[in-house]
């Protein structure tokens, strides 16, 4: 459980964050939304203490981000992908870069290559093992920061806008990858983004405006509220936009529908 | 472009004796080569390292290409090297002057020498570079010098330093290549002009890449802070490269070329 | 102003073992006041065409002819301004002003006529003038200092203008604002718009004309209701049609009567809804 406590939160006298209160079960997928300069990841970086609360404090499974010895055990725990595929990733191959946290940790060699191997195989990552990093594109680079929490055995993963600076085809790689640590390792999952398609993956949705949460819920609830989006400086997508015209002329059960399927099933139902 | 020139003497990978031996044996066998290069002193001392060198790259595997494309860069130099010699020995009989130029038998003898000396330190320095991965490189400069840690030698941080650029060497480049290119897509023009102006047709150039790189800086100790790392300490390997016996065979090769080459100084 | 590529080709480190051919054979023309997007993956050569048509590379093969002539060594900058992906990246100079000024100091404007450039190129980009031109372009925020860095381009006052994925990173406020900004280069300057983008329903609205390339060939070119019937092609490029086109295929398929003309949300709505007060028991 991570529980996110009266946090504040200012970069030079600018209030970033203003008293949130959160907390993110494990084996839950947590989208944040909100529009550039809201804070959404200043809020990501306070839970594996990159930026530690001027107030309030983080747990993780009860461990403080305020206590120095605590907060690495943290940070074993709480994985980061971050959003520049090019900046996060520190070795020469990619085996080597899945390596570096379990290395880190102090592990023995042994248990590192079952790591590496494992964390490989899930991410499809096998046949670019030997490669150097400039050579991969951007969606095999966030891949590769993926293995990197896997092979760390980290419980939650918390993801910077990580498919912001790739292609529509590369950013389903990495959702694809995502999808596979919250349903088969029950991974925590906290994703931070203002692409809204990838928030409908998500259980819950929390909306940051300003440093303040000002909407939570699933994402059906969420994007049901046309003049919160907007509001937000965001856009439904397009799917949604549509639902949401139809249910404006009438058709309200169509409110808040996102998914392609559900659309086609909910229309063909009213022919 | 930038980057398409800086690929010699990069990693090429293939199976053989040489890239299998371990890289503080491979670094100690370089330095040992290249501190017999200064012994050599006649014909028969320069034949034999010639001959290692060519016996070395046949057991490693690499195909010419790739070790020629090493040494083409360092053929000029070493060309350089030679014909700089030639009119600064001033030892032997003279065969040919200019004013203050002379031309000695034993002065074409001895630029021809320090041309091969040359080409043969840095093709076979190249070698290192060519059989081995720059991780294992790494690890290796960080493993001789650990000894040296009980003196406070920041063995580890620096192999981390060497690792992280080798890594950033490629994408800078390729960020630079398209810096110049954005750039001159507003008109910069870089090579005209007084010097004062060229150094200052540099700044919108310099200006962003160092602005990336300190970015690309922070970002990495961000992501390495989030992966657990705190230097050194309480950290391990996971490729622990391991000394053989045929890491300690090679290096006695090594040894015995040294004996036969201080030998052959007699001649 | 047209530009014209004529089988025009181009591999980088040409000449060696290691060549790479990023463009194959592309015809290509773009007539003045045209809105053409450029669509394909990363790696379809999409932004080696783009500078290609900026005058900034030459053809390894074929041709580029800018306005009748071939791009000299100089440049074509005025001609042709190419707004480079993530531009914010090559900011430089200690003020907006210098760095606005850039380019038009660069062709020889005077410095009388640098104030009124910079303060026209600023306005356009919804910066107040007398407000920021003193500041460090690196005081500002992500999407304001993208601003300043496309003023530095409208400055050089180009009639042809690139933009190479110009929303990459923004928010939806910041791609509304973009858009905007071209329309009015388009519409109201007369300017003609070349817009790289990977994003199908981005252009899908605003492209007059979509060129879709796909490893380095170009494989479909037309108004974008031709491109997007062309499904198969797409497919196979691994290109997925824009959301409101897919789900009125799928409509279609479950054999409610709709034209396959919509690309876009509102088109898309438009049908649905006059189906639904048609046949509907609403």
């Amino acid at each position: 459980m991570i529980e996110i406590k009266g946090v504040c939160f200012a970069y030079d006298d600018t209030p970033v964050l203003k008293d949130i209160n959160l907390n993110i079960a494990r084996g839950e997928w947590l989208a944040i939304i909100g529009p550039n300069g809201s804070g959404k990841s200043t809020l990501a970086r306070q839970i594996n203490g990159l930026l530690l609360p001027d107030s309030g404090n983080v747990f993780v499974d009860g461990l403080s981000v305020l206590n120095s010895d605590q907060l690495w055990q943290i940070r074993a725990k709480v994985a980061f992908v971050f959003q520049n595929p090019d900046n996060q990733l520190v070795a020469t191959s990619v085996e080597d870069d899945i390596a570096f946290g379990p290395e880190n940790l102090g592990l023995a060699p042994e248990l590192i290559s079952a790591r590496v191997e494992n964390a490989l195989k899930i991410t499809g990552l096998q046949q670019l093992r030997n490669k150097p990093p400039h050579l991969l594109s951007g969606g095999e680079k966030q891949r590769v920061a993926i293995a990197g929490a896997l092979a760390m055995a980290a419980e939650y993963l918390i993801m910077d806008e990580p498919t912001s600076m790739l292609d529509p085809q590369l950013r389903s790689q990495v959702l694809a990858a995502v999808k596979q640590l919250y349903t088969d390792y029950q991974m925590g999952i906290v994703y931070v983004t203002n692409i809204l398609e990838e928030a409908f993956l998500a259980d819950r949705v929390i909306a940051l405006a300003d440093g303040a949460i000002v909407a939570q819920g699933t994402p059906t609830q969420i994007f049901a509220d046309a003049g919160l989006i907007s509001q937000l400086g965001l856009e439904l997508p397009s799917i949604c936009q549509i639902a949401s015209l139809l249910a404006d002329a009438g058709y309200q059960q169509l409110r808040g529908v996102g998914d392609i399927d559900q659309l086609v099933e909910a229309l063909c139902k009213l022919s | 472009m930038f980057k398409e020139k800086l690929l010699i003497g990069q990693y090429y990978p293939v199976d053989s004796p040489i890239h299998r031996l371990d890289a503080r044996a491979k670094i100690l066998a370089s330095l040992i080569y290249m501190i017999t290069l200064f012994v050599v002193n006649n014909w028969w001392g320069y034949a034999l390292m010639a001959a290692v060198f060519i016996l070395y790259t046949a057991i490693s595997r690499l195909p010419m290409t790739a070790v020629w494309r090493g040494l083409k860069v360092i053929i000029y130099f070493s060309i350089l090297t030679m014909v700089f010699n030639f009119f600064f020995y001033d030892q032997g009989e003279i065969i040919w002057q200019y004013k203050a130029l002379i031309l000695t038998d034993q002065g074409i003898l001895h630029g021809i020498a320090m041309g091969l000396r040359l080409l043969l330190l840095v093709a076979f320095a190249s070698l290192l570079t060519l059989t081995t991965t720059p991780i294992q490189l790494t690890d290796g400069l960080e493993g001789l010098f650990k000894p040296l840690t009980v003196i406070k030698f920041p063995a580890h941080e620096i192999a981390m330093m060497t690792s992280i650029a080798l890594r950033f060497i490629p994408t800078i480049l390729e960020e630079f290549d398209r810096i110049i290119l954005a750039q001159r897509a507003r008109g910069a023009t870089i090579s005209q002009g007084s010097f004062l102006n060229r150094v200052k047709a540099l700044i919108p150039l310099m200006v962003p890449l160092f602005v990336a790189a300190f970015r690309r800086a922070e970002e990495l100790a961000q992501a390495m802070e989030a992966k657990c790392y705190r230097g050194g300490e309480g950290r391990s390997r996971w490729k622990v490269a391991k000394w053989h016996q045929r890491d300690s065979e090679y290096l006695l090769v090594f040894t015995a070329i040294v004996v036969v080459a201080v030998l052959l100084r007699g001649i | 102003m047209q530009i014209e590529l004529t089988k025009a080709s181009y591999s980088y480190q040409a000449d060696s073992p290691f060549a790479v051919e990023a463009l194959h054979d592309i015809d290509l023309t773009i007539d003045a006041n045209e809105l053409v997007a450029i669509i394909g993956h990363s790696g379809s050569g999409k932004s080696t065409l783009a500078q290609l048509l900026a005058g900034l590379i030459l053809p390894t093969a074929g041709s580029v002819l800018i306005d009748g002539a071939k791009p000299s060594k100089g440049g074509v900058f005025r001609q042709v301004g190419l707004v480079f992906q993530y531009p914010e990246q090559q900011l430089f100079a200690e003020t907006i002003f210098e760095e606005v000024a850039f380019g038009a100091k660069n062709y020889g404007a005077s410095e009388q006529e640098l104030a009124g450039i910079v303060e026209s190129a600023l306005t356009e980009v919804d910066l107040q003038p007398q407000q920021f031109m003193e500041r460090s372009p690196f005081s500002l925020s992500g999407g304001q200092k993208r601003r300043v860095a496309i003023a530095s381009i409208l400055a050089i006052n180009p009639q042809i203008m690139i933009l190479d994925e110009p929303t990459a990173g923004l928010d939806q406020r910041g791609r509304r604002w973009i858009i905007d900004l071209v329309k009015r280069l388009w519409q109201q300057q007369g300017k003609t718009i070349i817009w790289i983008s990977h994003n199908m329903e981005e252009v899908a609205d605003i492209a007059q004309r979509i060129v879709v390339l796909s490893a380095g060939k170009k494989i479909l070119d037309g108004d974008p209701h031709q491109v997007f019937a062309a499904e198969q092609q797409l497919f196979t490029s691994g290109l997925d049609l824009p959301q409101p086109a897919q789900l009125v295929r799928r409509l279609r398929q479950r054999g409610i009567p709709l034209s396959a003309q919509a690309i876009t949300a509102q088109e898309a709505y438009q049908e649905i809804a006059a189906w639904l007060g048609g046949g509907g028991d609403v």
